[in-house]
Formats: structure tokens, C-alpha cells, sequence
């Protein structure tokens, strides 16, 4: 499976630091503790460089579910995966894999422990769907999809369908239809 | 109406006094008032910050007029021997480290959680030599009642280690009291945006801690209804609002306003009082809610 491509990365711009488009103020955009180390749990991320599910703690959300969440809120927290893409390609891990080590959620683990606390072009959560789609929303605080441009966007959309997942659903596409 | 509480405190580091030892008081639960003794009376050199925390729960009114009991343990195997049906805990402050133990301290823990319905803080002076065997899938299932702290952190928090846990406790009995956050003296009461203190936190992700602690000092140190609208209103922050599909999205969200359009702005106390504190925060960590 292919890694990013030049042309992708010049697409995106530059990778950014967590929170460092976040709109808090600077003294509060720190990692906090439990939040900055990726070694404990690097034997459960899984790198969509080499194939395409991940194993650890999978999950996949119902019919049901992508009616009444994903459709509608565009999350469902209980089975939803981080991503980040960073200058290499996606990592994913569950996000509620155990984090004892954060006071904050310790049941959860956080984008900053996908990446060491380092730089990505973008972060944000993925659903996968009994009906074989692969849902995609960009929400992140640490590395937020709300400044990424819609082209920018649509390449990581277009990113995740290269690596392998063939029906790749844009959830902004999903909440924009809402009724 | 006050709930009555059992604190049981388990760490092997309690000051040893000769006295007590002839009295075997450390083969068994120890009781209030020799805990009284130890805290008022020994030296803690080893746990200033557990002898802090004791002090505080110790001396409030709620053990005084018997809605906290405390009992202390020097090992998890006498306070296991020791839990019955009478007998069981509603907090556990567990200390992770014992010397000379026979087992690991992640079994005794399971076994704990297992045999009471107690919330524990397991309470560590080597925080990150723990989370190994916390993460463990057994433990999965008890995930809401256990929670790892750190002795005497308080880089981490608007609450030290030892605040966390004390208003925690205190809260078990009234949701309303004095409780200290940052090292201020705070009077807490529960609202519709704030159901117990451990809320603050959402607070503090949205103000920052600084910011928190400031407008808490300039509203007579009380976190009440009233006060949590003042402070949002003088943050003066706007959101932004699709009021059909029902979406909050923060003004620098470019790609969420260009594809979920809102029609309206605003401002945090106005989305408060509409959707509520958690889906604010929400909305300003990942510039994006549906409410």
C-alpha cells in the first residue's frame, strides 16, 4: 500500500503541532499528562500503510448506528477509531483503548498518542461500517480538520480510498443532507 | 438529604508508632481515631500529601456528625480479610506500592473492585510504571470505577491529586460544599450545568486554568448557576449555529462552515443555556457539535 506521495503532502501544507491551530490560549494548549507517549501503545496502532482493517479492539458500527449517529451527529464515541496522517500515511487506533495514565478520560486514549506528541497534517475519527463503508469526519482538537481547506479535505479523503479503503464516506457530506 | 460514606484508606506507609504495634492496630483496620492520632500526632515524612488529604477529611463536619467513616489498612490483604457485607467501602484510596509484597498490586486491585462496589483512586507515587498493568482487559469492565492519580500532582489539573479526591468524597455525601480547587477555598452548587464538582473540568478545558481560577476569585470564590454564566460571558467567546440541522461550529472552522452552513452566531452563554455545558465544550475543542 502506497505511503503519501509528494504531491499529496504539497497539497496538505505544512504538518502542525498539537493544538496549534486550536483557538486556546497558549498557556492551555499543552499536552497533558498521559497524552504525549505513543511506545505503550504502538503494538495497537495499526498503519494503513500495510493493510486495511485494524485488529486491535475492532468494532464496526451497526445499520442502525449509522442512521441514528453517524448520519446524524457525525460521531458515536463508543465505536469510533482516531486517525491522524502524518508525513508517512494514516495511523488508526481504537479509541477506547485504556489510557490509565491520563486524568483526563482514562478509559480513552487521544490523537497525541497516535503520533509522540509530534506533527500531522490532520487528525479526526473513522466509523467502520457493517455495510463495508469506511466513515471519515475530521475532529480533532490537537490536530483539528477545522482549518484544512475543502480541497485539502478531499485529498485525505482520496488518500484513505488509495491506501485501500474502497467506500470511503465523507461524514461532512452525510451531515450536510441531514433533514 | 446526606448520603453516609465509607472511606477505606489503604497504604502500607502510615506512620508506625511502637504503641500501636503492641496493640497489633496495624494487623487490622484501623480505626477513626487512631488515624486521628496518626495525623495529628506523627510525622509523615515519607506522605505529606496523604497526611494532607487525611487532615482534610478528617476534621470536616461530615465525620464529626458521622456522614464520612474512615478506616485505614497497611495492606490490601488485611482489608480484603476484612470486607463483608457491613463492612464495604464506598471510596478506596489505593496506594499502588507496598514494600516487601507478595503479589503484585494489579491482582489485589481486581480483587477488590470485584468484591466491593467502591469507586477506587489507585494513588501512586510512580505514576507511569502503573498504567501497564491498569490497561490490562481484565480491568475493563470496572473502567468507571477506578481512576490512577499521582501523590502531590498538581501541574496536571485546576485540582491536585489530593483536591480531586477530597471533593469527590465530599460529594458522595451533599453535592453542595466547600471545596478547594487550585488552592482556593470554593463554595460549591450543583446546577444544570454543573452536577458535581468533577464538572469543573469542563470548565477549565474551555477557560483554561488560569483564566478559571481568576474568575473564580472575582466572583467571591463560589461556582454556582450564576457564576458559571459570568464567567462565560466575560470570555466573550461567539459560536457559530445551524439552527435547522441543529450544528454548533466555531468561527474558525472554515471547512465546517463552508460545507454545514449555520445561519446564526451565538455567544457561549447563550450556548449554554440552549444546549448545555458538555456540548459547549465539545463544540470549542473540536470546532464541530450537533446538538
Amino acid at each position: 500500500m502506497p505511503a503519501l506521495s509528494r504531491k499529496e503532502k504539497r497539497m496538505l501544507g505544512k504538518m502542525i503541532l498539537p493544538f496549534e491551530e486550536s483557538a486556546k490560549a497558549a498557556r492551555d494548549k499543552r499536552v497533558r499528562i498521559g497524552e504525549s507517549h505513543r511506545d505503550e501503545f504502538d503494538k495497537d496502532i495499526h498503519d494503513a500503510i500495510d493493510n486495511r482493517k485494524p485488529r486491535h479492539r475492532y468494532v464496526e458500527v451497526t445499520r442502525a448506528e449509522i442512521e441514528r449517529y453517524i448520519k446524524k451527529t457525525g460521531r458515536y464515541k463508543r465505536k469510533s477509531f482516531l486517525w491522524i496522517l502524518d508525513d508517512v500515511s494514516i495511523k488508526i487506533i481504537r479509541e477506547r483503548t485504556p489510557n490509565r495514565r491520563r486524568t483526563h478520560d482514562p478509559d480513552h486514549v487521544c490523537h497525541t498518542n497516535l503520533t509522540d506528541s509530534g506533527k500531522a497534517f490532520a487528525g479526526g475519527e473513522v466509523f467502520f461500517g457493517v455495510d463495508g463503508n469506511v466513515y471519515v469526519n475530521p475532529f480533532s482538537d490537537r490536530y483539528g480538520g477545522r482549518r484544512l481547506t475543502d480541497e485539502q479535505w478531499q485529498t485525505i479523503l482520496n488518500y484513505f480510498r488509495r491506501v485501500g479503503y474502497e467506500n470511503v464516506v465523507d461524514i461532512l457530506r452525510l451531515l450536510e443532507n441531514k433533514n | 438529604m446526606r448520603n453516609r460514606i465509607r472511606v477505606f484508606i489503604l497504604d502500607d506507609r502510615l506512620p508506625r508508632v511502637a504503641e500501636f504495634v503492641e496493640r497489633s492496630i496495624y494487623n487490622g483496620p484501623i480505626s477513626q481515631n487512631d488515624l486521628q492520632h496518626l495525623v495529628q500526632h506523627e510525622r509523615w515524612a515519607d506522605e505529606p500529601n496523604l497526611q494532607r488529604l487525611l487532615s482534610d477529611i478528617l476534621s470536616h463536619d461530615y465525620v464529626k456528625d458521622g456522614f464520612i467513616t474512615v478506616s485505614g489498612y497497611t495492606n490490601p490483604e488485611i482489608c480484603l480479610n476484612h470486607l463483608s457485607k457491613k463492612h464495604t467501602p464506598h471510596v478506596i484510596v489505593y496506594d499502588w506500592e507496598y514494600e516487601n509484597q507478595t503479589r503484585e498490586s494489579g491482582p489485589w486491585l481486581l480483587e477488590i473492585l470485584r468484591m466491593t462496589k467502591a469507586f477506587v483512586f489507585v494513588y501512586s507515587g510512580v505514576r507511569n510504571s502503573v498504567p501497564p498493568s491498569l490497561n490490562k482487559r481484565e480491568f475493563d469492565k470496572f473502567a468507571e470505577r477506578f481512576q490512577l492519580f499521582e501523590k502531590g500532582e498538581s501541574s496536571d489539573s485546576v485540582f491536585t491529586s489530593e483536591e480531586f479526591i477530597y471533593q469527590y468524597i465530599l460529594s458522595l455525601v451533599d453535592r453542595n460544599n466547600t471545596i478547594r480547587v487550585g488552592g482556593l477555598e470554593v463554595r460549591f452548587e450543583a446546577s444544570g450545568y454543573l452536577k458535581t464538582p468533577t464538572d469543573i473540568l469542563y470548565l477549565e478545558s474551555i477557560l483554561g486554568r488560569a483564566e478559571l481560577l481568576k474568575q473564580i476569585q472575582e466572583n467571591r470564590n463560589e461556582i454556582t448557576e450564576e457564576s458559571v454564566e459570568k464567567f462565560l460571558a466575560s470570555f466573550k467567546g461567539r459560536l457559530l449555529l445551524n439552527r435547522q440541522k441543529r450544528f454548533l461550529i466555531t468561527p474558525d472552522s472554515t471547512l465546517m462552515i463552508s460545507r454545514l452552513k449555520p445561519t446564526d452566531e451565538i455567544s457561549y452563554v447563550e450556548a449554554l443555556k440552549q444546549f448545555g455545558l458538555v456540548k459547549l465544550t465539545e463544540a470549542i475543542e473540536v470546532g464541530f457539535a450537533s446538538v
